[in-house]
């Protein structure tokens, strides 16, 4: 089953042309990799991905559903329910505790809080943060924050995971943990599409799609 | 709601400082609103209370104007002392109390006069009137310091002298002596049965109770009044009622609101400039939410944009910092309203002499819970008004814009 469909996206910022003509299609299990050089247009690929930014031109289809980007409450409505997002720098609320962070998204659904937090105990226990889950956001290490934040990401359970340079600012040892645990969540059947400008993290994922310029050069099964 | 209400909470402690110092201002606005509301309409209420009750609801004189035309006097059968009096009283009295609004009438005699003590001496209204009729129309005996208005009716020679008109005589007794000199030369010796204490100066300066008849009598008008006054049901109808009434006589029909219009007027004056000092607490309290708000909106963009890419509609957005105006207004209000009400307190215990348009032995404060209500919606309201745009302001933010910065 497709669960993203990206078909002629263009994305201009100013009178710079970003994205040029980018068609690209997600199946359900994979774990995709966008590969490309800082510029390359290939986080704007993953906003327009994740119902955060609007192309230019061209159709995004999520769950073979037509995306209509002029309805903003749909789209907060389609990123909270079917895509988790994690990013390069942790962005967890430091107002929020570990506990608190994760169970952010699922508040906006109709699940009892009983269940939201049994949900995040689970993602926390499985991510091996069991021990800090009340501890403040600035209490936690760059690779304790990076994997709470993956927690929040997957606690509602997302069709799609993005993840844009989610070790961008991890040591190797982390970027190592962080990896595996994305191998783990793949296995366990979520797909997930990342964007990254090392070659080396892309030897986990089923799929390469190197971008230049703001155009897909190559496709590859891993 | 709940990941906003989830969300807001934790923002509330944003910014501590800024904070209460804004939750300081609301309270300040809400607490001055209360007192000044309280002290304005509490002398307001007292004013137009004793106003009511001692002076007729509507009351039937004379009309100016006959006394202003030059050619009066070439008129057929008139004679000049008919311009002071009410021809046929009685008829009025009768004809008028059939009305099922009207719950009692008295005649008035109404004269100049001095009234003597010693070397002292005092220019006084005397009014003329009949103690049985007089309770009837009015709660005069009320403010009679002994109760003693049917004295009138036993001792013709009897007066009650406001108190401030007894003061400035040196009379503070009953039974003590007073000359009354009347326009035309003609003296009376009178005697203190009460003391008439309004609290409203301007009639306790002034205004001297004495028989109808003894007053007919000196004057020579036997038989004549000069003013019928009537109490009526429904106070604030008055006005209505008088221009109904004044459809079946000749004579002026005047009503409570149109004889004090001056100071009806006043406090609608005085009432606007309370609220425009209110509302300038409220507006500078306003701009410091506004400010903490605008600031918390610029320092959080970064958690903005994630709670949007987490799912947060705009409208979720807006609604997570407008709750933070509100709350701001809500713990103002709280604060003022406890504040406000402790200020009721004091300034109810405080005793001193009030003495101008009313005198009374401390601040008459109107503890009506309605001052309570607008101090607290006023709040509310502004407090709304200065989050809007902030809140506004976070919900059209960009995440993306906010992504590519960091």
């Amino acid at each position: 089953m497709r669960i993203l469909t990206l078909t002629g996206i263009k994305k201009k910022i100013g009178s710079e042309e970003i994205l040029k003509g980018i068609d690209l299609t997600i199946n359900r299990g994979e774990f995709v990799a966008i590969l490309g050089a800082s510029g390359s247009g290939k986080s704007s690929l993953l906003y327009i991905a994740g119902l955060l930014d609007a192309p230019s031109e061209g159709e995004v289809h999520l769950l073979e559903q037509k995306v209509d980007f002029s309805k903003k409450s749909k789209l907060s409505y389609l990123r909270n329910k079917h895509l988790g997002f994690v990013f390069q720098f942790h962005f967890l609320l430091p107002e929020f505790t570990l506990l608190e962070n994760v169970m952010l998204p699922a508040l906006k659904s109709n699940k009892d809080q009983k269940e939201i937090k049994e949900r995040a105990l689970q993602l926390i226990e499985f991510l091996g943060l069991k021990e800090k889950i009340n501890r403040r956001v600035y209490q936690l290490s760059g690779g304790e924050m990076q994997r709470t934040a993956i927690a929040r990401a997957l606690i509602n359970n997302p069709e799609l995971l993005l993840a844009d340079e989610p070790t961008g600012s991890l040591d190797s040892k982390n970027t190592q943990r962080v990896m595996e645990i994305f191998k783990k969540v793949n296995e366990l059947g979520t797909t997930i599409l990342m964007v990254t400008h090392e070659l080396e993290l892309t030897r986990h994922t089923t799929r390469i799609i190197e971008v230049k310029d703001g155009l897909i050069i190559r496709q590859t099964p891993n | 709601m709940r990941h906003v209400l989830f969300v807001a909470f934790k923002l509330l402690f944003e910014r501590k400082r800024q904070t209460i110092i804004s939750i300081i201002g609301v309270s300040i606005g809400v607490c001055a609103y209360i007192v000044m509301s309280s002290l304005m309409f509490g002398f307001q209420k007292f004013f137009i209370q004793q106003v009511i009750d001692i002076e007729p609801h509507i009351k039937v004189k004379p009309k100016e104007s006959t006394n202003q035309n030059p050619h009066k006097e070439l008129i057929l059968g008139y004679k000049s002392e008919d311009k002071d009096k009410i021809m046929g009283w009685q008829d009025l009295i009768e004809n008028f109390s059939k009305h099922e609004e009207i719950k009692g009438a008295a005649p008035h005699l109404l004269a100049r006069g001095i009234l003597k003590q010693g070397i002292k001496e005092k220019p006084v209204s005397i009014v003329g009137i009949d103690p049985a009729r007089e309770a009837q129309a009015s709660v005069i005996e009320r403010f009679l310091r002994y109760k003693n208005l049917r004295e009138l009716e036993s001792n013709r020679l009897g007066v009650i002298p406001g108190i401030l008109v007894a003061k400035s005589l040196g009379v503070n007794k009953k039974g003590e002596t007073l000359l009354l000199v009347l326009p035309d030369g003609q003296t009376l010796d009178t005697k203190v049965v009460d003391f008439f204490d309004s609290g409203i100066t301007n009639l306790d300066e002034v205004r001297v109770y004495i028989h109808i008849k003894t007053l007919q009598g000196i004057l020579n008008k036997h038989g004549q009044a000069n003013e019928i006054v009537f109490k009526i049901k429904d106070v604030n109808r008055a006005e209505r009622l008088a221009r109904e009434l004044q459809q079946r006589t000749t004579y002026e029909v005047e009503s409570w609101q149109k004889a004090y219009k001056n100071f009806l007027s006043i406090f609608k004056i005085q009432n606007t400039i309370t609220f425009m000092i209110v509302f300038a607490i409220l507006v500078v309290s306003s701009f410091g939410i506004f400010n903490i708000i605008m600031m918390t909106v610029l320092e959080k963009k970064r958690d903005t944009a994630i709670l949007m890419a987490l799912g947060f509609t705009p409208r979720d957005i807006m609604l997570t910092f407008l709750l933070k105006g509100l709350f701001i207004g809500a713990l103002g209000s709280m604060i003022g309203v406890i504040l406000g009400y402790g200020m009721q307190e004091y300034l109810e215990t405080i005793r001193l002499d009030v003495e101008g348009l009313i005198r009374s032995k401390g601040f008459v404060l109107d503890r009506s819970i309605a001052h309570y209500i607008y101090g607290i919606v006023f709040s509310f309201f502004f407090s709304l008004i200065a989050s809007i745009y902030p809140a506004y302001r976070a919900s059209s933010l960009n995440p993306v814009d906010i992504f590519r910065s960091q």
